[in-house]
This record gives C-alpha cells, structure tokens and sequence, in this order.
C-alpha cells in the first residue's frame, strides 16, 4: 500500500523513453548469428590465435561491476512494482566505481559509471547508453581506468528486480589508463559478460590469416578454456592446449 | 456491462417488490459508507471500519480505527479524521459531501516496515466524496458516491538507504461507487456494491532511489497506452440490528485501498467486512 502511495505523484505530460541505441541491438544480433564454419583442427588453431585476443581483453572483464550496477538500479525500481498502472521514462543510474582499493564508503576520484535505463510498458528496455567517466576498477591485479562512451545490451527487456542473463558492452572512444601510467586507446571495442565471469567475444575470422571466414563468438571462462560458437555449434577447448576441442551443441 | 446488468435486475426486481412493513428503512441505522447519509444527532458509533459521532442530524465527524489500532505496531502513527455533511431536506433523495484527511509520516512508517532508515517523507491524502441516495421504494435504496483523492508526498530519503525514496509530488484519482440495498426484513438487506475507476491524473514515480551505493533518479510516467478497465463488484448482505450492525461480501475485481479510495491494478477476490455498534 505505502509504495502504490508513495508512487502516485503529477506530471502534466508522461515522459518519453529514451531512443534505444540501434547498433547495440545490432551488435548483438551479430553475436547471437556467428557465421563461420570450422572443423577441430581449425578449432584448435583458432583457439591458439584468441591468447592475444585474450590478452586484449582482459583488463576489461573489471568492468562486470556494470552487470551490478544494473540489476542493483532495476531492483531499486521494483520497490514500485505495486504500481496500479504500468509506467515509462527513464531511470538515470550513477554508481561509483569499485576503485584500486576496498574501500566501506564510495571514494569520488573512483569515478563512476552513469547510464540511462528506459523503461517501456513497466519493463527496462534491452538496450541503453551512458559513459564511463575515470572509472577505477581491477582487473587481474592490475589498477585500470576507464573514460569511455558505452552502449550495453541485456538481450531483452527487462523486467524490475529480474537477474541479468548477459550485457553486451559496446565501449567507444575507450581510454584505458592502467595504475603504472600505460594509456591504451580504443575506438571501438566490444564484449559480452555473462554470469560466472565469462566474456564473449565476437570475432571476425577473416583477417586472422587462419584461411577462416565467417564470425565466431569467442567464450572465455575462469578456469581458462574457452569456447567458439559457430554456426554448427560450439567447439569447447580446454586449457590443457594439448587437448583437442569438441563439438558441442 | 454484467455487473450493470445485475444492478438493473436488482433494481427492478425491487420495485416489483412489495415491501412488507418490517423491511421499511429504520431512520438512524443507515449506513454512512458509500451512502448519502450521516449519523443521528448525538449518536455515536464505533466499530472495526470508522467511528463516529453526529453532531447533528446533518453533520457527522469521524476517524477511521484500524489506523490507530495499527500505529503501536506500525511505530508511526496514521492520523485520519473525517467530517461528513448532508442535506436538511431529509427527503427520499439524500445528497452530502464527505472529506477525509489521512495523514502519514511516510519515512517513518517505512523505517518501521522495512527496519531500515528511509528519511522523512510526509504523506498526505484528502479523499473528497459527492454522495446521492435515493429512497426508490420502502424496499430499495440505491447510493451514488463520487470519490475523488488527493495524495501528496513529500520529502527525501535518508543517505543510508539500502532501498529509499524521496519525491515531492502530488496526483489525484477519481473513482465511482454504488450501493444498492434491498431490505428483505427489517434487519435483513441484500447488498450490490460497485466501483469503477474513472481515472488518474498523471501518475509517476519522480524521485531518488539508492541501493548498494548506486543512485537511481527516476523519470516515470503512465504509459498512455496502457489504461486498463479497473472495476469491482462485491454482491453481500448486511444486517441492521438496534445497535449493532453487521455488513458481508465477497465480490471480484480490483481492490480498493480502504480510506485511500484507490484501487490496486489486480484482479482478485474482494472482500467487504463491516462491523460497528451504534448508541
């Protein structure tokens, strides 16, 4: 009762979501159609190829905070799901970064994180956009900042207070600043985090001199397999490099 | 239009009705929810829903009980007080005017909900009604009420919020009752009650909430688009004795906060459950 109370309030015109970023959406339709096809060697050979991709890519997987951020500002909107009427606006998000060090309060030259959540028909819209702004966060050890412009996709809408399956980052004009000083500058950059911290990777095969064309969609997991998703299915490699991978479905 | 149909039935099934002399209106035992009428002077009342005192045969004044029974637990008192006013014509057709101020210290009643410190946020509410009986037949009373609130809600979230909410915001809602009464002895009635939400002012949700350190500003409105057909209908029976009364029902539809007059956007069971000794 208090919160269909508390959530009763005026407004002379309901506002608009915001428009959802389209090449997110895009994006992530390329993720969910690779279109290579491989055989086991060519897996392997790939498999041995993704160490430098992995190297790339790992000073961002600091970034799953981002997941919490947004289950934590959809969790905080569920506080309202009495509401006798279904809503739409924006919710405008800004959370601090974790920082190099554990701190109990949030220190402000952590940086933050702030994006803009639309909600249609009650439910956060898939897509949506915001900025990293001298984002602290550790990776692997290693101190990372982080200023970029960033487009995240959940895979569907969202409903309040519903857990995350995966986010698809979409970082550009990425600045990555480690803690010893070293700047590595991205136009674009893109991953996709799922839970138990595993990053996705789309990747285009052509260019990697493998004679591969198509897309694969590059799995990293914590105990250092991998998995590459291709049109027939997904060949998971193990981090014994010895081994060969199998085809799953 | 089921319902509609059914209170067309019981209306004119009461006009076919030849009344026999017990079940005539007895004056001072009406009910004063959901109708035009008001308490006899210098009668009290006092029950689970509302009690009340009349001042005078057209002005009753009044607070509702469950509230303050509650604030003990709640750890937040619920403040409610009604004056209710009607007509001196005293004829077959009834009108009055009824408002109602409930007033909450929102934050605090939060705190003691959720144990947690959500700051201090004061809830207003000034539930206005425009009410019509008639008197159709010695059998039959059919009631109109007009509901309109106000809610206003203002102030801020503590900063050690887990989940907190602050806004300063008002909105209104506009709803339409019915009662219809059929007395089949004199302290037998058959009871038809209906409500149906006429509408909202824009609703939204505009204020800040916070959770883990990550703060939320929130830009909600009512989706246009979205507008559902919000009614209930709870047919009972109500039972009128010198000095005690007793009203039952179960019904279907959405379900209207009591005092609050704004209805709940799920459809479920209703109850209706009055109570209340009247000297």
């Amino acid at each position: 009762m208090i919160a269909v109370l508390l959530a009763l309030a005026s407004c002379a015109t309901p506002p608009e979501p915001p428009p959802v970023p389209t090449g997110v959406v895009e994006l992530a339709q390329r993720y969910d159609n690779a279109t290579a096809t491989i055989d086991a060697a060519s897996a392997r050979r790939l498999a041995d190829a993704m160490v430098n991709l992995k190297a790339t890519i790992g000073p961002y997987e600091g970034l799953f905070f981002v997941r919490d951020v947004v289950e934590d500002a959809t969790q905080a909107a569920e506080s309202q799901t009495e509401l006798p009427v279904d809503v739409q606006g924006s919710l405008f998000v800004h959370a601090p970064c974790p920082g190099w060090d554990a701190m109990p309060e949030p220190d402000p030259a952590d940086g933050f994180v702030e994006l803009t959540i639309g909600v249609d028909d009650s439910r956060a819209q898939r897509a949506f956009a915001g900025r990293a702004h001298a984002c602290r966060f550790v990776s692997n050890l290693v101190g990372m900042s982080l200023e970029a412009q960033l487009e995240l996709d959940v895979g569907d809408r969202l409903g309040f207070g519903d857990p995350l399956p995966t986010m698809l980052v979409r970082a550009t004009n990425a600045t990555l600043t480690s803690s010893s000083g070293q700047v590595t500058q991205l136009p674009e950059l893109h991953f996709r985090l799922r839970d138990a911290g595993v990053v996705e990777v789309l990747v285009d095969l052509g260019p990697l001199g493998l004679g591969l064309a198509g897309t694969a969609v590059v799995a990293f997991y914590t105990d250092g397999s991998l998995a590459l998703r291709v049109r027939e299915g997904a060949w998971v490699c193990a981090a014994d490099w010895s081994q060969p991978c199998a085809l799953s479905g | 239009m089921r319902a509609v149909g059914l209170m067309l039935a019981l209306l004119s099934a009461s006009s076919a009705f030849a009344a026999p002399a017990q079940a005539q209106p007895a004056p001072g035992r009406e009910r004063i929810d959901f109708t035009a009428y008001t308490m006899r002077g210098q009668a009290a009342q006092i029950g689970i829903g509302a009690a009340a005192y009349g001042v005078t045969d057209e002005l009753t004044v009044g607070t509702y009980v469950v509230p303050w029974l509650a604030s003990p637990i709640l750890g937040a008192p619920i403040v409610t007080a009604f004056v209710k006013g009607r007509d001196w014509l005293h004829g077959p057709l009834a009108g009055s005017v009824r408002a109602t101020v409930v007033y909450a210290n929102a934050g605090e009643l939060s705190d003691a909900l959720s144990g947690g410190d959500s700051g201090s946020a004061q809830l207003w509410m000034v539930p206005l009604e425009l009410s019509g009986s008639l008197l159709v037949s010695p059998a039959f009373t059919q009631s109109l009420q007009l509901t309109w609130v106000f809610i206003d809600v203002d102030g801020e979230s503590g900063a050690e919020v887990d989940v907190g909410f602050g806004a300063a915001a008002a909105a209104t809602s506009a709803s339409l009752s019915s009662l219809s009464e059929l007395r089949v002895t004199r302290v037998t009635s058959l009871t038809l009650r209906l409500n149906l939400l006429l509408g909202y002012s824009n609703v939204a949700i505009d204020g800040q909430l916070e959770r883990d350190g990550t703060q939320v500003t929130a830009d909600l409105g009512e989706d246009p688009d979205r507008r559902d057909f919000v009614a209930n209908f709870i047919p009972g029976v109500a039972f009128h004795w010198a000095h005690v009364a007793l009203h039952l029902g179960v019904g279907v539809g959405a379900p209207w906060l009591p005092i609050a007059g704004i209805p709940i956007h799920t459809t479920t069971v209703v109850p209706d459950l009055d109570f209340y000794v009247r000297f």
